[in-house]
């Protein structure tokens, strides 16, 4: 084993227990667990100090030892070399102060991470858990050894996924989803609250536990996820265990580096003036339907082909004298299958036929190709009427295609009017 | 009872009012949320319109004395003197009132079209002539 050495520097593709034989020295170091207090959890001890032990001068640190211990996600500490016996030890008081060394444990309190440089690097399975850890110098400090389907093999452990932990064996999760909002009845693999991407990881990845497509990664890297009542949390991960901002000395996202703190930020903080958190922009605008809207959208979407898109929902109005108002709130899909939140709010003139009221439900189909940034002005007909149960016809017309629509519902009375409405449609937040 | 005026039905006026209820239900539903820009909220304005209209048609049966109409599953009476303008729909047939000295909420109704038509009930009792005589007014 006298050759791991170079060869893990190498390739960097070491097993452990060549790294426990090199790097670590385990058999000239005792490993030893020791306990540290909250703003060393979750982090490595890069390098430590000891200074003044040797008659140096009061405040210079005489011995610097690198890569003495290395913190895990879950707060444990391993392979920590502990020098026999007790002594004190001085050096830059704004950088470690009244630490001392007692038996064979170290202990540290708040305020004494001066020493601690996160220099440790991860490289980490497709959930984000750590598989390999690297020292500064490109040295494999530890590597977990693991079945080829992701069970750490010397360990119980499951893979970490933020909001739960995965059993790579069973492909479960060892929690119910807590994001009631990933129910869609639609989706009878979305009822199972224990199951990892619907049971389908080939084409999905979870790194929250929050089942598919409930976070995204703007531009900048962050990642998101929105709640089910719109509410945008920014999942940070540039901050220490102690909510100070550290940049780019903060090691990268996964079980090593994520604070367990979720930033969460109001949607209206987010309405187009002032900088963003972390020089964030908002997401794409987006509708969230609800349980019954989800399952209107999977119909249209299922419905929509080359052939036409749909619409779905509810218009209201009314007629009278020269004026008339109608608004329409419904799902619509284009001719690719994309489901948006359409809006629409007409002013008609000209009813010729006296006065009316109608609404409810309303049923359409449109040949659109493409609901991207919809939105626009139409040229609008319609005809509405009814004794107690009636309803109305519409025909939209712009350059994007026709839009024809009926109302069932209630109405009174008898109109025919023309005039223009102005449509726009919202995404679907996924 | 067999020769009473009666405006719409009892049938149409329920169904009118369970299609305002889940219309009402809908638009909650549907409402803009706040992620869509604060002009969407533009789209409540014609369905609150079309409650309050549809809120005024109500189920009615013509008297000698006036007007009966039920709201609120009471019947409610209006007497000739109170009616201060009738008109009759073109082309559907069916009749606004506008009373006076009531509440705004039941100052105008909209009564369906009469069965049997007043013209064909005139000679069979004094309500119906007056309702005739006050829309030609």
């Amino acid at each position: 084993m006298s050759k791991g050495f170079l060869y893990v520097c190498v390739t960097l593709t070491a097993s452990t227990e060549q790294f426990e034989n090199t790097i670590l020295q385990a058999d000239e170091w005792t490993p030893e667990s020791i306990s540290l207090n909250g703003p060393m959890v979750g982090k490595t001890l890069g390098y430590f100090f000891m200074g003044d032990f040797q008659g140096g001068p009061n405040g210079e640190f005489d011995v610097m030892i690198a890569d003495l211990a290395i913190t895990h996600a879950d707060g444990t500490v391993t392979q920590f070399p502990i020098p026999l016996g007790s002594f004190s030890w001085g050096g830059d008081t704004t950088a470690v102060s009244n630490g001392s060394f007692v038996g064979e444990q170290v202990s540290a309190t708040s305020g004494q991470v001066g020493a601690i440089f996160p220099a440790r690097y991860y490289l980490a399975d497709h959930l984000g858990t750590a598989q390999m850890e690297f020292a500064r110098g490109g040295w494999p400090v530890w590597k977990g050894e693991f079945s080829p389907f992701g069970q750490e093999t010397d360990d119980d452990s499951s893979s970490y996924a933020t909001f739960r932990n995965l059993d790579p064996v069973h492909g479960r999760f060892n929690r119910p989803d807590p994001y009631v909002g990933s129910y869609d009845l639609s989706n009878p693999q979305s009822l199972n609250r224990y199951s990892y991407v619907l049971n389908n990881p080939l084409r999905y990845v979870d790194q929250l536990g929050l089942n598919e497509g409930d976070y995204w990664q703007d531009q900048f890297g962050n990642l998101w996820y929105e709640g089910a009542d719109g509410t945008l949390s920014e999942l940070d991960t540039t901050v220490n265990v102690n909510g100070n901002d550290c940049g780019t000395d903060c090691i990268s996202y996964g079980p090593s580096g994520i604070s367990s703190t979720v930033n969460t930020v109001a949607s209206s903080d987010y309405s187009g003036s002032g900088a963003a958190p972390n020089n964030t922009t908002k997401p794409t605008t987006c509708y969230r339907p609800g349980l019954v809207g989800r399952m209107a959208a999977k119909a249209l979407s299922w419905l929509s082909g080359d052939g036409g898109g749909y619409l779905l929902g509810i218009s209201g109005g009314v007629a009278g004298g020269a004026v008339a108002a109608d608004g329409t709130r419904a799902f619509v899909s284009d001719t690719h299958g994309n489901v948006g939140m359409m809006t629409t709010i007409a002013l008609s003139g000209g009813s010729v036929l006296g006065a009316s009221a109608s609404g409810g439900l309303s049923f359409g189909a449109s040949n659109y190709s493409s609901l991207s940034g919809y939105a626009s002005w139409s040229t609008q007909a319609a005809i509405s009427g009814g004794d107690g149960l009636g309803g109305s016809a519409s025909l939209s017309v712009n350059s994007s295609g026709a839009l024809y629509t009926l109302t069932a519902g209630g109405g009174y009375g008898l109109s025919v009017s023309g005039g223009a409405s102005y449509s726009w449609v919202t995404p679907l937040c996924k | 009872m067999t020769n009473e005026i009666v405006f719409s039905s009892r049938g149409k006026i329920v169904c009118l009012r369970i299609v305002q209820l889940t219309l009402l239900v809908a638009l909650v539903l549907l409402r803009p949320q706040a992620s869509e820009p604060p002009v969407s909220w533009l789209v409540v304005i014609p369905f609150v319109l079309a409650e309050i209209v549809l809120y005024r048609v109500v189920y009615a049966r013509l008297t000698a004395e006036g007007i009966e109409y039920r709201r609120w599953g009471k019947w409610k009476f209006i007497g000739w003197a109170e009616v201060e303008k009738a008109t009759k729909h073109p082309y559907t047939g069916s009749i606004s009132l506008k009373i006076a000295a009531r509440p705004l909420w039941s100052r105008y109704l909209l009564l369906g079209r009469p069965t049997p038509p007043l013209s064909s009930a005139i000679d069979r009792g004094k309500g119906a002539a007056t309702l005739n005589g006050l829309i030609s007014k």
